[in-house]
């Protein structure tokens, strides 16, 4: 079977939207975001956070996608007929009605603290996960000395300032969040919406 | 290449086939011969063996037993020769392991032709990408001696790293066949033009231009179903009954749309059905006050990429027959009708 539509902008956007995302939140994360021993993160590491944040992020967003397309398919058409062609007026045509402009709307800002949320348990999992405390059998071969030079700059920053660690990471993942989602919404605003001022 | 193009072209002109032959043969006999007991090759072997066995085999559950263990086979050799092969990407030279993609695809058919877990080819497709991650992975726990250990921190970034690309990849696959299956569910979607969609892309498309409304072959079968709805119904009428017949149709319109749809689409894609609205009007002809205009709309209220769908309009006209001989039998006055119908090409607006 050959199909007749393919997703393949759907990819190209998504992959360009996890390039600017992660290239973003990596810098902001970079800056402000504190690992439990108190240590900064080197720049690898920031966008190793980074990606693996967002990633999560995506994939989980998939997922409630098909979710809602199959819970779609169990309801009696009567009720989900009209939310199901606005939906296919948006993926298939980009013809957004105002109901659907405004549900979008609120769907963007669901998705903000949902995105939050996920990419906070995401950091605390990544950090139970990497923690050092785990009996390796395999040691990391490469040695790691620009860590410890900015473990030794990391302490002298901490002495400096002492904060609550943990309100300074919540702090950190937002700020990220934030920076991250408003270039989202800038791409998609030219992409989606700025079309609908030019129609004839 | 050299010793290739000499082989083939001795091939050809038949010199010394015998030698060859036995050349070849000798070659194949060295090289199984060197086989380690515990290599890839082994293994390969094993499963080539395993797939004999399994073509010599009768029975439905025997078959079965050693096919499993032939794809085991095949799985393992694929994936101890592959290891730790690589082929430099173009242009940004990004090393690239390609071993667990062909050994993923080999286990994900395995999976498929053994129904398990996976029971459909776009299942397998999804399933590629996230074997591929498992079998990148697992050679990270195994530590020299075949001791099991969790990787370094580094390592483990990177196996989550792995496995959340390689979900997203999952993602893209399923993503694509649900809007096969929305498309399986609307046929009628495909006529309409996808060039402004930021989402999905066509290819060996129709130009289209966006100014002319889609004209779907499946709203002209609906109207040429309605409209030999209606002379069905109006069969053996004069003209009076016409008339009167004509002049309630508003009130017919949702008993006329279901006959329709029934004619047309019987019981299948009863999601696409009740996007089609099709409506009837009667008013006076302009030109003639005598006649009638009957006016037949069929409308998508499905997504389009015209704001508020796409319709088709037939426009007839129904005229009185004056000179009309008297039936002879019952037959033919029951067939009789006392006007005519004469419909126009639909317009698609």
């Amino acid at each position: 079977m050959v199909a007749n539509l393919w997703p393949f902008r759907a990819i190209i956007l998504q992959s360009l939207l996890l390039t600017v995302v992660i290239a973003i939140e990596s810098r902001v994360l970079y800056q402000r975001l504190k690992l439990p021993n108190q240590q900064p993160l080197t720049p690898k590491q920031a966008v190793q956070y980074a990606a693996s944040m967002n990633l999560l992020a995506t994939v989980l967003g998939w997922l409630t996608v098909f979710a809602l397309f199959e819970l779609e398919n169990l309801l009696s058409p009567a009720w989900t007929q009209a939310a199901q062609t606005a939906v296919l007026n948006v993926i298939l045509f980009s013809q957004i009605s105002d109901e659907s402009l405004s549900a979008l709307l609120i769907l963007a800002l669901i998705t903000f603290f949902v995105s939050f949320a996920i990419k906070q348990a995401a950091l605390s999992g990544l950090n139970w996960l990497l923690r050092a405390e785990i009996p390796v059998a395999a040691p990391d071969q490469t040695a790691d000395l620009e860590r410890k030079k900015l473990a030794a700059s990391g302490l002298r920053y901490l002495r400096k300032n002492p904060r609550n660690n943990r309100a300074m990471n919540v702090g950190a993942v937002l700020a990220a969040n934030a920076w991250s989602s408003a270039a989202v919404l800038a791409i998609l605003l030219i992409l989606l919406i700025l079309p609908l001022q030019f129609r004839p | 290449m050299n010793r290739l193009t000499q082989f083939l072209l001795n091939f050809v002109l038949l010199k010394r086939v015998g030698q060859i032959l036995r050349d070849w043969v000798q070659q194949v006999q060295t090289r199984l011969t060197n086989i380690k007991p515990f290599s890839w090759e082994a293994m390969l072997m094993l499963s080539l063996f395993s797939w004999f066995v399994y073509l010599l085999l009768r029975g439905f559950y025997a078959k079965k037993f050693v096919s499993v263990f032939a794809w085991v086979f095949l799985i393992i050799g694929s994936d101890w020769g592959l290891m730790k092969q690589q082929v430099k990407t173009w242009l940004i030279g990004f090393p690239f392991q390609y071993g667990p993609w062909i050994t993923a695809a080999i286990a994900s058919v395995a999976l498929l032709s053994n129904d398990f877990i996976v029971t459909s080819w776009q299942g397998a497709l999804i399933s590629w990408p996230i074997l591929a991650a498992i079998f990148a992975a697992y050679p990270r726990f195994i530590q020299p001696g075949f001791k099991f250990g969790l990787p370094g921190a580094e390592g483990r970034q990177d196996i989550v790293l792995l496995f959340l690309i390689s979900g997203l990849f999952s993602s893209w696959f399923q993503f694509h066949f649900l809007i096969q299956d929305l498309l399986g569910t609307y046929p009628s979607l495909l006529n309409d033009s996808f060039e402004r969609s930021i989402f999905v892309t066509r290819f060996n498309a129709p130009p289209s231009d966006p100014a002319v409304p889609p004209d779907s072959p499946k709203a002209r079968e609906l109207l040429i179903a309605t409209e030999a709805n209606i002379r069905q119904n109006l069969t053996g009428k004069d003209w009076i009954a016409t008339q009167q017949w004509l002049s309630r149709i508003k009130t017919l319109d949702p008993d006329l749309g279901s006959q329709v749809m029934a004619s047309v689409y019987g019981d299948r894609l009863s999601r696409e059905q009740r996007l089609w609205q099709i409506s009837a009007d009667v008013g006076m002809n302009a030109a003639n006050n005598a006649n009638l205009d009957l006016i037949l709309t069929v409308r998508w209220l499905g997504a389009s990429s015209r704001p508020g769908g796409y319709q088709l309009r037939q426009t007839c006209l129904v005229s009185q027959v004056t000179d009309q001989p008297p039936p002879q039998t019952f037959e033919q006055m029951q067939r009789q009708t006392g006007f005519l119908l004469t419909c126009q090409n639909p317009v698609a607006e």
